[in-house]
């Protein structure tokens, strides 16, 4: 079957075609910043046929025509028609105007829902993002993305993704092409992502093209802004718990800058006030920054470079010192004792990456990109003590220190292509191949009076490469198919995994009704991330597969239609995953137990979802947003756990409703609102108990034990929450300032957090005595939070 | 007055905006029959039978005295019905229960069912799974570095089937008044193991459960630690240890599941970030446990140690 299947992909691959045919290539901008527009469509009228821009700006579109009336729309942008003659290939650099934003562009000829191809696939418009209401005023790309259908939030607050019944572990997330692990600040409730240094944001659930791999569920492809080309531009914002500023603009006439910062004060507001809550003696607090930073030069035509940075990291501290003299009498001699103490303790994570790419156009036809990233996610708990004791004729000092950390370091190449031979034909092929470098937890304790002790499993080396070739044919006027191939290796300790992946994706317009689209894709994950809190704490640890633990793999099989009708974008999507070899630590293990191997405290079973998603979006005019719908079934089977009785995932939502809405009454101000619907999380709650009292010959035993009739059976209340801001923006001399006010969770409904078991006394004057009853009682975390933000650009 | 009341209502609105705990309703269980019959061929049948609670209820279980207590062969012809008994043991502790006057046979099925009105009828199968357990080279000695712990260690002698085993050690005391013995008694050992074929981390415990899977069919060392003692004398009482008394059971597999998930929801329990065991349950239409095993016991003497 994977013979015929392989065949198959290959087989529809096009003989290179030698007819005369014109190419069209060059980039999309916008015409004020020069910032590149990723997605823009350039369509040719004539032929009903055309092509969208990369994730650099860049298009080539190829015709045998010798004639095209080009069309190029961008969403939010005012569209432009291009009438041309060929006789040879073109370049065409295009720069669109930005549309005002309360005008209903209505735009004929753009490229739908319906034409795309590629399913399982949504772009979230950046200003969007920016106007949707959040929590204490932190604009967060990952909580936007948390609102499309078939992706669910975990935890209340948390920044995680799950999507289509898949793990936070499953995204792909890469900030202008280098994967992130851990894209949370604040222990998962805010995201490292700036909005204001963001250009482009796509999401993508499934029918993967063949360029994507390492993750089973989906890609979160975000590219950073390159700079503004022509003036100095800044934004910033001072919020509740973080400030940031973005600065942008060019160096010389072919280099840009951005720069983009962000940090919280609540360590500094709070520092003063601990200091002197403790005569100076005390300071701690928390803090997480981040820093994003590219530069694009432009060489020639045909040669451009881009390196970019982003540096974040949290931390949690908790400092004393103490510095003291006694006086001691001994007989008639008094002398003095000073003695000195220090305690430092904390906790601190964030990532580390940087990458440098190249572009080069070899000609009108191919285009090729050079990726070079170095990527670093360290996670570092420690402790430290010193103690020292000035007698007048010795000194006694003790210090120890005690130091959990874990983490990746990933260096990694990657090449990847475009080629249009034909107008019927996008080919794009390339490769990648990365080092990891794992430390799965680590304990390392020393001291000057005991001796040095490491706990836990030391560095793993591995490498993972992967190679694809996906091919976007027009095969009629009707129907399209992106059919791929991804190939990927792994290998760790003597150990190698390899898997073969086909990829295809249909989609057949129903002329003047709707478009049927279908897709298959298998993926295979090579790391896994091994966790019990549930909520994306830092503590989760990053593993690699081994000889003991086996790559994750998936198929997901999707079906669905699509239809555009005016502004409105609908689409209506089923699909079903199947999961293997996903870990969990075994029951009674935890991160807590350093001493033995994680290996020994993991167990592997499999994953099964499938359900429905309905999309209706509206990208631009006065009122813009969505609202989404989503009904699914998400489970997990192990052997060793439920009796080996398949279960629901703790995050198996049946029902998930999401509504965003902005709407802009007048210029200078907008309003936001925010609804989010979600069946209760399934959690294990006890329904009954009995007692195992027995006498087994000798062996007596006595215990209560709880019945869970099963894992996960119980459902915790319904999630619901309405988020609402208003925004007034005023032009200023200097540019433009905006003042947000908010609120989370505006009708304050007691969201399920976690269920508790407790017992409650209460006194009874007759009898004097305190009767206690047990409860179930539900803590919630966020009730109603106001929130005020000042922002501003120039 | 017409300013002041919607002011009012929005500062109760935002003051109880802070209340973040509230009770919720979890459904009540009907109550079910709970059985807890352990059986060997060397003692005859019994059986505990309770009524499971609300897990909310305070932790006093109903026993059921009134039930028709009955137990069946593989081929479903009645073994024995079992009579309620209440008596009192040797140390004066009451103790109740369903009793028989049969004793199981090895490598056979048996199924309890137990019937009692106003309750569904429940049933439960197992049977004694081993006739015998051998072992060779038993040996005891003090374990240096270990904190004056002994160490004991045998050869298992696994069959070639799937093997479930627990393991206890018992030592008996002797109390002497002036050289004439005055009472007698066999109290558990603590065991402990990091051996990994007991199973992931550190074994503690009165009795260990292990299985087979790293050594079946073949021969294989089994070690652990224990305290032990070698007597003392307090004026004119004085306490000898004569001997240890390693205990292997051949235990079923429903044994097996059930102590060993019944232990760990017991160690879990308060754990935020464990989840939650469920406990092995062979009872249809109820809760508890009717689980066979076999018992095989290994005596050696103590020697104290030269000084």
């Amino acid at each position: 079957m994977r013979k015929i299947i392989v065949f198959g992909v290959f087989g529809l691959f096009p003989f290179l075609v030698l007819a005369q045919n014109y190419t069209i290539s060059g980039y999309v901008k916008d015409s004020q910043s020069g910032e590149v527009l990723i997605g823009a469509n350039i369509y040719n009228a004539k032929k009903q046929n055309g092509t969208a821009t990369n994730n650099f700006g860049y298009f080539s579109y190829t015709t045998a025509a010798d004639s095209v009336d080009l069309l190029i729309t961008y969403i939010g942008y005012a569209a432009m028609r291009i009438p041309l003659k060929l006789d040879d290939h073109l370049e065409l650099n295009i720069e669109l105007e930005p549309g005002d934003v309360l005008e209903e562009i209505v735009v004929t000829g753009e490229k739908t829902v319906e034409e795309v191809t590629q399913m399982s696939k949504i772009t979230v418009p950046i200003a969007l993002i920016k106007s949707m209401p959040s929590l204490m005023g932190e604009v967060d790309v990952m909580k936007a993305l948390q609102m499309i259908p078939g992706v669910q939030s975990g935890t209340e607050g948390t920044s995680g993704l799950y999507v289509r019944g898949g793990g936070p572990d499953q995204n792909l997330i890469l900030l202008d092409g280098v994967p992130l692990y851990n894209v949370s600040h604040l222990f998962g409730f805010v995201s490292v992502f700036n909005a204001d240094a963001i250009n482009h944001v796509d999401l993508v659930k499934g029918g993967f093209p063949a360029r994507f791999g390492g993750r089973l569920s989906s890609v979160v492809d975000i590219t950073l802004k390159e700079g503004n080309t022509e003036k100095l531009k800044g934004a910033g914002s001072i919020g509740l718990i973080s400030s940031k500023l973005t600065l942008d603009g060019p160096i010389s006439d072919n280099t840009t800058f951005l720069i983009s910062g962000r940090r919280t004060y609540l360590d500094l507001l709070a520092r003063p006030i601990i200091k002197s809550q403790s005569d100076g003696d005390e300071v701690g607090g928390y803090y997480f920054y981040d820093l994003n930073t590219k530069i694009n030069h432009r060489f020639n035509n045909k040669n451009r470079v881009y390196l970019s940075g982003y540096f974040g990291n949290d931390k949690a501290y908790a400092r004393a010192n103490y510095d003291n003299t006694s006086t001691f009498y001994d007989g008639d001699v008094n002398y003095n004792v000073r003695r000195q103490e220090s305690d430092d303790a904390g906790l601190k994570w964030g990532n580390f990456t940087m990458a440098g790419r190249w572009n080069h156009i070899f000609g009108p036809r191919l285009f090729g990109n050079l990726t070079i990233t170095y990527s670093r996610y360290l996670f570092d708990i420690y402790a430290e003590s010193s103690q020292s004791e000035f007698l007048p004729d010795t000194t006694y000092s003790e210090h120890s220190k005690i130091r959990y950390f874990s983490g990746i370091n990933d260096i990694a190449g990657k090449v990847d292509f475009e080629f249009s031979p034909n107008p019927s034909h996008n080919i794009r092929f390339g490769g990648s191949v990365t080092n990891h470098r794992f430390n799965p937890g680590v304990l390392a304790y020393n001291s000057n009076i005991e001796s040095d002790t490491t706990l836990g499993e030391q560095r793993i080396h591995n490498e993972e490469f992967f190679g694809y070739l996906e091919d976007e044919i027009e095969v009629t006027d009707q129907l399209n198919v992106n059919a791929g191939i991804h190939v990927s290796g792994f290998g760790v300790k003597g150990q190698n995994y390899a898997s073969v992946e086909p990829r295809i994706s249909f989609s057949y317009q129903i002329p003047e009704l709707v478009t049927v689209k279908a897709s298959y894709t298998r993926m295979s994950q090579y790391i896994h991330l091994l966790t019990n809190s549930g909520i994306g704490l830092p503590t989760d640890l990053w593993v690699p597969s081994t000889n003991r633990v086996e790559p994750q793999r998936s198929n997901q099989y999707a079906l669905g239609i699509a239809k555009s009708f005016k502004d409105f974008e609908f689409t209506l999507e089923g699909y079903y995953k199947q999961m293997s070899n996903l870990i969990e630590y075994r029951e009674g293990a935890s991160y807590l137990e350093i001493e033995s191997n994680w290996q020994d405290k993991v167990i592997s079973g499999k994953g099964e979802s499938y359900g429905a998603e309905l999309f209706v979006q509206k990208k631009y005019g006065r009122w813009n947003g969505w609202a989404g719908y989503t009904l699914a079934w998400n489970f997990r089977q192990f052997e060793e756990v439920n009796d080996g009785r398949r279960f629901p995932y703790h995050y198996d939502r049946r029902h998930d409703v999401n509504l965003i809405v902005s709407y802009t009454p007048r210029k200078g101000l907008e309003y936001s609102l925010g609804w989010v619907f979600g069946t209760g999380n399934a959690i294990s709650l006890p329904k009954s108990k009995y007692p195992s009292i027995s006498e087994a010959g000798s062996f007596y035993e006595y215990q209560v034990i709880e019945y869970y009739g099963g894992r996960n059976q119980f459902r915790m209340n319904d999630y619901h929450r309405l988020d609402i801001s208003a925004t007034w923006t005023k032009p200023k001399r200097w540019g433009e300032r905006a003042w947000t006010l908010g609120l989370y969770n505006a009708y304050n409904h007691k969201n399920p957090f976690f269920i508790d078991q407790r017992t409650k006394a209460d006194y009874n004057p007759v009898t004097r005595e305190y009767d206690y009853t047990g409860e179930f009682v539900q803590y919630s975390l966020f009730p109603l939070i106001p929130s005020i933000t000042y922002s501003f650009k120039f | 007055m017409k300013t002041v009341f919607p002011l009012f209502i929005v500062l109760m609105y935002l003051l109880t905006a802070c209340e973040t705990v509230v009770k919720i309703d979890v459904p009540r269980e009907h109550s079910k029959l709970v059985v807890n019959s352990y059986f060997n061929p060397d003692s005859n049948f019994y059986a505990h039978v309770f009524t499971s609670r609300y897990v909310l209820d305070e932790d006093t279980f109903p026993v059921i005295r009134d039930a028709f207590v009955r137990v069946y062969d593989e081929n479903e012809q009645l073994v024995t019905e079992m009579i309620w008994r209440e008596s009192q043991n040797e140390w004066g502790q009451f103790v109740a229960k369903y009793v028989s006057d049969v004793k199981p046979q090895p490598r056979k099925r048996y199924t309890i069912e137990v019937e009692k009105e106003g309750f569904e009828t429940v049933y439960g199968s197992d049977e004694v799974p081993e006739d015998t357990i051998q072992i060779s080279n038993l040996t005891t000695e003090l374990s240096l570095g270990d904190y004056g712990m002994y160490k004991t260690t045998f050869d298992l002698i696994d069959g070639p089937e799937k093997n479930y085993y627990e393991l206890a050690m018992f030592v008996e005391m002797e109390m002497y008044k002036n050289d004439t013995l005055i009472y007698r008694d066999s109290r558990y050992e603590y065991l402990e193991t990091d051996d990994p074929l007991f199973g992931d981390g550190s074994q503690y415990g009165l009795t260990i459960l292990f299985n087979d899977d790293l050594f079946n069919g073949k021969t294989e060392k089994i070690s652990f630690l224990h305290p032990g003692t070698y007597g003392n004398c307090e004026g004119e009482i004085c306490y000898k240890y004569p001997h240890f008394d390693v205990v292997l059971r051949s235990v079923s597999e429903s044994y097996y599941k059930y102590k060993t998930t019944a232990k760990l929801q017991n160690d879990l329990s308060g754990d935020p970030f464990g989840e939650p065991v469920n406990v092995f349950n062979n009872i249809e239409q109820g809760y508890g446990i009717f689980a066979g095993y076999n018992n095989s016991m290994f005596r050696m003497p103590i020697v104290p140690p030269l000084d």
